[in-house]
């Protein structure tokens, strides 16, 4: 595979590669690279084809975006496989004066693209760091063999173009996962938007509620709805998990509710509607623990059905004591056409706390791998009942992570206070 | 958490799936390929054996809701055993009680459901 080559073509060739590896070097965009380097690598190689194999690590794979000839042809080869797989796999370049007389060779592109093999030049792309980046296969020399010198030319351009494709990946990766973060810093911004932007003011009443996501976005929520006659519906949902799934779905069962709400006013349609809609297009195993109430201020009730979700703590200003509002049905989403019972009433006098909260403000754990459970957050409420709305939700909550000493939450956390003045 | 599972030596048809440690959000995404593939793999259904759990979370409740829909969808059964109080509590608490049948044994289970 000798041959001479004369000096000022060695000397245009090697200006042609120094060209190259400038325009790639500042070449960022991956796309755009990979058609510069078949671009280039064609043209400087004085070949009929170029086509460029990037290693896919997760699957142990090449693939090809872009096949010069083969419009939007996309190639997948195993490393080991073929003679790109092989080159990529002993790092060793290959020429191959005869592809069809090689086992190694598939014939079936040239079949599909009526093209004729005739020479294969192909070389691996190392970067400094001895990886292997992709495989570049140049396809018959013009008007000869590939020669020794042609080898020399080819890894030459190779080790430009791994350098470069290395670089630009990672600069790829990078953005990609900045597009991530803004895209997640939206959906909590959407998120956050549709909780309530402030707590309502409600004669006889002091209410507040805040949710802290352990994510970007999270699985609770809690709302408040100004209903007929002054009245107000409380609502505070967690759906399994966090993240965008359970985000989603949140944004999902709340629009229900609302819409729900905006059609009737009675609390076991309401929840029974959301159930059957929720129920229909639900992913298997997810559903949402909910609480719905809608408070009287003129009669000082609170009605409620509690789907699943955690005991509701309702601290008696008069005795001190703290009741439990037990959940009597399934959290909603699971199953359709089950029977929600009547909405259950609580009668809410002077000094009466109620605390509405997702488990987050129970599951946590501090460094003894105790939890810091109902009992601990009963304790905190009585602790804190006779403050404001707002202040019981600051030091209940201040109280958990004390508990959990300041760790990272491992659960979305809500809490909604709602006491009678 | 680990997961073990086999066939039921009083019924054939059944596969146990024993759950041990915690079942949370960390052990969800690991664990409910394993019982999916114990249902699949029993011609009746699937009994997974809580003995060994101290703690179940919603995203752990979400696994065995999702088996149970599965298996419904397929004419199984999904049946939970030997559950300390602790974590039946937890069930009770979501009303998933209601879903689920409890059973204190496997002889108990296989019986009322396979027999």
């Amino acid at each position: 595979m000798g041959g001479e080559v004369a000096v000022e073509k060695r000397i245009s060739d090697l200006e042609a590669v120094l060209e190259i590896s400038k325009v790639m070097a500042v070449e960022k965009n991956l796309d755009a690279l990979l058609d510069l380097i078949i671009e280039k690598t064609v043209k400087v190689m004085d070949a009929e084809r170029t086509s460029l194999y990037l290693v896919d690590h997760e699957k142990n794979e090449l693939w090809t975006r872009t096949a010069e000839g083969l419009d939007d042809s996309v190639i997948r080869v195993p490393i080991g496989s073929g003679i790109a797989g092989r080159v990529a796999a002993t790092k060793q370049l290959l020429n191959i004066a005869d592809p069809y007389s090689d086992p190694a060779f598939d014939r079936s592109w040239d079949e599909k693209t009526r093209f004729q093999t005739r020479s294969i030049l192909c070389a691996p792309l190392i970067t400094h760091e001895d990886k292997v980046v992709g495989v570049v296969q140049v396809l018959n020399k013009k008007g000869r063999q590939f020669i020794e010198y042609d080898e020399s030319l080819l890894l030459a351009l190779a080790s430009h173009a791994a350098i470069a494709l290395d670089q630009a990946e990672l600069v790829q990766h990078y953005v990609e996962k900045k597009q991530m973060a803004a895209a997640l810093r939206f959906a909590r911004d959407i998120q956050a938007n549709v909780l309530p932007a402030e707590c309502p003011s409600v004669e006889g009443f002091d209410i507040h509620g805040h949710c802290w996501p352990c994510d970007e976005t999270g699985g609770d929520y809690y709302d408040f709805i100004k209903l007929q006659d002054e009245r107000l519906g409380i609502t505070v949902g967690d759906v399994t998990g966090h993240g965008v799934g359970p985000a989603l779905l949140m944004m999902e069962g709340r629009s229900l509710l609302r819409a729900l709400v905006s059609l009737q006013s009675d609390v076991r349609e309401t929840v029974a509607g959301v159930n059957e809609l929720l129920a229909e297009d639900i992913q298997e195993g997810m559903f949402i623990t909910l609480f719905y109430a809608v408070l009287d201020p003129q009669a000082r009730t609170l009605s409620y059905i509690s789907a699943g979700h955690e005991p509701v703590f309702l601290y008696r200003g008069q005795t001190g004591e703290v009741e439990q509002i037990e959940s009597k049905v399934m959290p909603v989403g699971i199953l359709a056409g089950i029977n929600f019972p009547e909405p259950e009433s609580v009668l809410l006098d002077r000094g009466d706390v109620l605390l509405l909260y997702t488990d987050g403000a129970i599951d946590g754990r501090n460094g003894q791998d105790e939890m810091f459970n109902r009992q601990r957050l009963q304790e905190a409420l009585v602790a804190n009942a006779q403050q404001s709305a707002k202040e019981i939700v600051t030091c209940v909550y201040d109280t958990i992570r004390e508990f959990c000493e300041d760790e990272a939450l491992d659960d979305d956390l809500t809490l909604v206070v709602v006491k009678a003045i | 958490m680990a997961v073990e599972v086999c066939t039921s030596e009083l019924n054939a048809d059944v596969k146990v799936v024993q759950l041990s440690g915690r079942l949370d959000m960390a052990t969800a995404d690991a664990d409910s390929p394993v019982v999916m593939q114990a249902l699949e793999d029993s011609a009746a259904g699937v009994i997974c054996d809580l003995a060994g759990v101290d703690f179940i979370s919603s995203a752990g409740i979400r696994v065995l809701i999702a088996a149970s829909q599965r298996a419904q969808a397929a004419s199984k059964q999904i049946a939970l055993i030997c559950a300390q109080p602790k974590v039946y509590k937890i069930f009770k608490i979501a009303s998933l009680d209601q879903m689920f049948r409890f059973f204190k044994s496997e002889s108990e289970a296989v019986e009322t459901l396979w027999t």
